[in-house]
């Protein structure tokens, strides 16, 4: 028998089916009998970097479309707003829902449909920092010494704007891991096999009330202390840069 | 050097609101202090001069020539940048400097944006101009954030930034403001030996007529935008004519308690500005009396001048 942190999450056997945690399988097994702890750590591959990548791709795209309207403004400005208005007016859960039935669900195309939700979020932010920043002095003095206006949107604004997207997009990582295991427990998005912390709570939700407790419980928990910490650290992180 | 004329500034309709029709010239090496109390109109003249109005402010008429040559006002009624001839030192130096970027590369963008200088020589001047406004160590200073330097420090990178424009008017908006006195004595005069040395001129905005009185060779008086007397230094303070500044004057000296008259913002609609609040208004004063030369060196606007007296 291989030690707990050197099974593989996808292989099954039968004859260990629904092992209660124990020194032997930490977590347990499910009924196909594999290993929770291994599927756990093996989902943290996939959940943080599903994570982290839609943080990053939201605050990306959220910058430079918030940078444009906010430096640009009268039309412009008002057609972005007017369609982040739109992408907020539906809740992100839903939105990622219907975006994923559409394009389908590979991780990447789940990745995508949930990105699509967020983005928004960072180009208000971004827009009104910019807006903000656009009126104080030193962009005035930056202008007279003769920057052009995308050299002073570029160089001075951007990095004095971008401080506060920072804490948003840790709180977009926490929230987007919630979604994506969310999406993963109705049943769109990730399949199973596929070791997933949302397709682990989704599996064994159906054994719990057959006495199987453990089955759902570590993906759960894990779902909950991830997307925690990720809202601690960003909201210390907004703190810090307001 | 510089001449304004009949230049007014106003919002939409109110063409003339903020200034009413200023007319002013700045001869080369000349310190000219431009004061009046809050909402006179000061900033707003210095703005125009850089083009830097805010949106809905518009240039609604005049003209601006500085060396001969008329600045050029584009569609959007505002001043076309002319960095070449103006440079501006702000109000608050902290706020004047990026705080995301270190003060040595912002003065050398400076240099290379404006004096199209590579990047070596940028580096030298640089270092060069923060030496001449009097920092030490210009070489440590140069690799520090603005929030890591002094107010009075700022100020100086700040004023290193505008001479690296190498300006023919350097604009001054209450630049000590922000700074306390001995720093503020500094300031002046390390202004006064920029002049000396690049033979520039410059407009000193202030509201404290101390320091205007210590530095400016020529004194403008702008009161709710409309220019009311200008004159040599020692005139204005010894000898000046308008009521407007003589009530200034004597607001300073606190044994004195000046007489205000206070009819009513609205009360002369077309007149006299300030006729609302002079003690010594007549009947002719619901009109705007003209900018009137008394002689060379002694500009007022006022009809008591004109013969009208009470």
């Amino acid at each position: 028998m291989l030690p707990f942190f050197l099974r593989d999450p996808l292989s099954t056997d039968v004859s260990i089916a629904f092992e209660p945690p124990s020194r032997r399988y930490l977590f347990g097994t499910d009924k196909f009998g594999r290993d929770i702890f291994s599927r756990c750590v093996s989902a943290a591959r996939i959940d943080l970097v599903v994570g982290f990548s839609i943080a990053i791709a939201a605050m990306f795209f959220g910058v430079i479309i918030g940078l444009v309207a906010g430096a640009s403004g009268g039309r412009i400005d008002e057609t972005v707003m007017r369609l982040t208005d739109l992408v907020l007016a539906f809740p992100g859960f839903v939105l990622a829902l219907v975006l994923v039935a559409v394009i389908g669900d590979s991780i990447f195309k789940v990745s995508v449909a949930v990105t699509v939700g967020f983005i928004p979020y960072f180009v208000r932010l971004i827009r009104s920092e910019v807006l903000l920043q656009r009126e104080l002095d030193y962009v005035d003095a930056a202008k007279l010494v003769g920057n052009n206006p995308v050299r002073l949107t570029l160089v001075h604004i951007l990095p004095n704007a971008v401080g506060s997207s920072i804490g948003q997009a840790t709180l977009v990582a926490g929230w987007s891991i919630n979604t994506v295991a969310g999406l993963a427990f109705l049943g769109v998005g990730i399949r199973p096999p596929t070791a997933e912390w949302g397709v682990m709570v989704a599996e064994g939700a159906n054994d719990i009330a057959t006495g199987f407790w453990w089955t759902s419980l570590a993906p759960g928990v894990l779902i909950v202390i991830t997307s925690l910490a990720f809202h601690l650290i960003g909201d210390q992180l907004s703190e810090k840069t307001i | 050097m510089l001449k304004v004329d009949g230049l007014s500034v106003g919002i939409g309709d109110q063409y003339n609101s903020i200034l009413n029709n200023v007319c002013f010239s700045v001869d080369e090496g000349e310190i000219i202090g431009l004061v009046g109390e809050s909402g006179s109109g000061k900033t707003m003249l210095s703005l125009a001069l850089m083009g830097l109005l805010p949106k809905p402010v518009k240039l609604s008429s005049g003209s601006i020539i500085v060396d001969g040559q008329e600045l050029v006002v584009n569609e959007s009624k505002r001043v076309e940048r002319t960095p070449k001839q103006l440079a501006m030192v702000f109000q608050n130096p902290r706020n004047a400097l990026n705080p995301t970027m270190r003060v040595g590369l912002q003065v050398r963008r400076a240099l290379v944006v404006n004096q199209k200088l590579g990047k070596k020589e940028a580096k030298l001047k640089s270092l060069k101009f923060m030496t001449d406004v009097g920092l030490p160590d210009p070489e440590q200073i140069s690799k520090k954030y603005p929030h890591q330097l002094s107010g009075g420090m700022c100020q100086r990178v700040v004023i290193a930034m505008a001479l690296g424009c190498r300006p023919r008017i350097l604009i001054a908006d209450e630049p000590t403001t922000g700074l306390d006195v001995t720093i503020q004595a500094q300031i002046f005069d390390l202004i006064r030996s920029v002049r000396d040395e690049t033979g520039c001129s410059v407009i000193f905005i202030s509201h404290d007529l101390a320091a205007v009185s210590e530095l400016c060779d020529r004194v403008a008086v702008l009161y709710r935008g409309q220019l009311m007397e200008m004159t040599t230094r020692d005139r204005l303070f010894k000898n000046s004519l308008h009521p407007y500044t003589k009530l200034l004057i004597s607001s300073v000296n606190l044994n004195v308690k000046p007489k205000v008259m206070d009819r009513g913002s609205d009360y002369f609609p077309n007149g006299c500005r300030f006729a609302h609040r002079c003690p010594e208004a007549v009947e002719i004063c619901v009109e705007m009396p003209k900018l009137r030369e008394l002689n060379t060196v002694h500009s007022i606007s006022c009809h008591l001048m004109n013969g009208n007296t009470k």
